[in-house]
């Protein structure tokens, strides 16, 4: 996570890497970089507390919900820790709601890019209904590298579709590292030993 | 900062050092030398504007770090400032392209992983210019190398040379030291 101390905008910027979370109560922006990831914004409108979290769900969902499926433990994880920091700041978790954004194919990330993509979307959609908790506004899928700036006082988000840079996307490979990283760390669970 | 007369380009050269930038639209070169340092190359292909700007890191940012450490900063606001000079000076944010450079482990500690300065100042510098949605047409990072960087104002050519002698890391690297120093971490 990268700090912006006097950015065009006026406030302090935080940039946050694919893997990142952040919550705060401060006037101020986070912004990043979605390409397969997903970014979730969620906010408390009445307290003026928000957060933004950049994950991804390695693998593709199962036809089962979501809550017995094993690989989207790691999604249901990153928001919970969100609305954890959120509660901590005195935020409640009945007046959340959350904006979604990325999720898409984007090529050169991975080997079954739409499958991915896929599974990303179905989990958002299924645990936010599963919730509660209302989607103001989203803009998933679709080949697309979106920049998301997120105000997490009002809520407000700001987001391009970036047409720049498609080879050369420093992104697009810490994507990847983060990809990598999280499909890995997925076996390493394993089963209960007994001794 | 320093000016002079170069007889090669025949035209003024402004050498900028570590921690400065240089925004221009008359007819003269930029010049600077990089070591593990980076070196962003803005132009305004339409109105022949061009800045340049050096900028390193003092340590290490990790990725995946849920602390903010202080390191960030001046490579951030380095970018920042080139940007809007030239905004001030009249060129528009559609028509800037960028170029990178730099980020050579010249010195000998920063070989092994745990001082990896070279490398977050490169992936930092890719990160900031793509969060602003310029298009990178070229970039040289990473090697052993010192690099010499003269970019032309006016055609935005950038005309670079490496080099490995012993002679021109030592002169990279004493420079940098001392620029560290004076970094308040």
């Amino acid at each position: 996570m990268l700090r912006k101390e006097n950015s065009k905008y006026g406030v302090p910027m935080y940039m946050l890497h694919p893997g990142d979370y952040y919550v705060t109560d401060q006037k101020c922006l986070m912004g990043s970089i979605a390409g397969i990831t997903a970014v979730v914004c969620l906010y408390d409108p009445g307290r003026r507390i928000g957060g933004m979290g950049h994950f991804i769900i390695p693998g593709t969902q199962g036809t089962e919900d979501i809550l017995f499926d094993d690989i989207s433990k790691e999604g249901i994880l990153k928001i919970e820790y969100i609305m954890g920091e959120i509660v901590k700041l005195g935020g409640d978790r009945k007046d959340l709601k959350a904006k979604l954004f990325g999720a898409g194919s984007y090529q050169g990330t991975e080997n079954n890019p739409l499958a991915l993509s896929r599974s990303n979307i179905t989990f958002l959609h299924e645990y936010f209904r599963n919730e509660g908790i209302p989607v103001i506004k989203e803009s998933l899928g679709g080949r697309y590298r979106r920049k998301v700036l997120f105000s997490p006082v009002d809520g407000k988000v700001f987001m391009k579709l970036l047409e720049n840079n498609m080879d050369a996307s420093k992104f697009i490979e810490l994507e990847k590292q983060y990809v990598d990283q999280v499909f890995r760390s997925g076996d390493t669970y394993g089963d209960v030993i007994m001794f | 900062m320093h000016e002079q007369y170069s007889h090669h380009f025949e035209k003024k050269m402004v050498s900028i050092n570590a921690g400065e930038y240089y925004v221009s639209d008359s007819n003269e070169i930029i010049s600077t030398l990089l070591g593990s340092c980076i070196a962003i190359c803005l132009h305004d292909t339409e109105k022949g504007i061009a800045g340049m700007n050096h900028f390193m890191l003092p340590g290490r940012v990790l990725v995946g770090n849920y602390k903010l450490s202080n390191s960030d900063k001046y490579g951030i606001n380095a970018i920042d400032t080139l940007l809007s000079t030239m905004e001030k000076r009249g060129s528009l944010r559609k028509n800037i392209t960028a170029k990178i450079f730099g980020g050579g482990s010249v010195m000998e500690c920063m070989k092994d992983s745990t001082m990896k300065i070279p490398f977050d100042n490169v992936s930092h510098a890719f990160m900031l210019i793509e969060m602003e949605d310029i298009p990178i047409i070229q970039s040289d990072t990473g090697g052993q190398f010192t690099r010499k960087v003269y970019m032309d104002v006016k055609s935005g050519k950038v005309y670079l040379k490496k080099s490995t002698s012993v002679v021109d890391i030592q002169k990279v690297v004493t420079a940098e030291i001392q620029h560290r120093i004076t970094l308040p971490v």
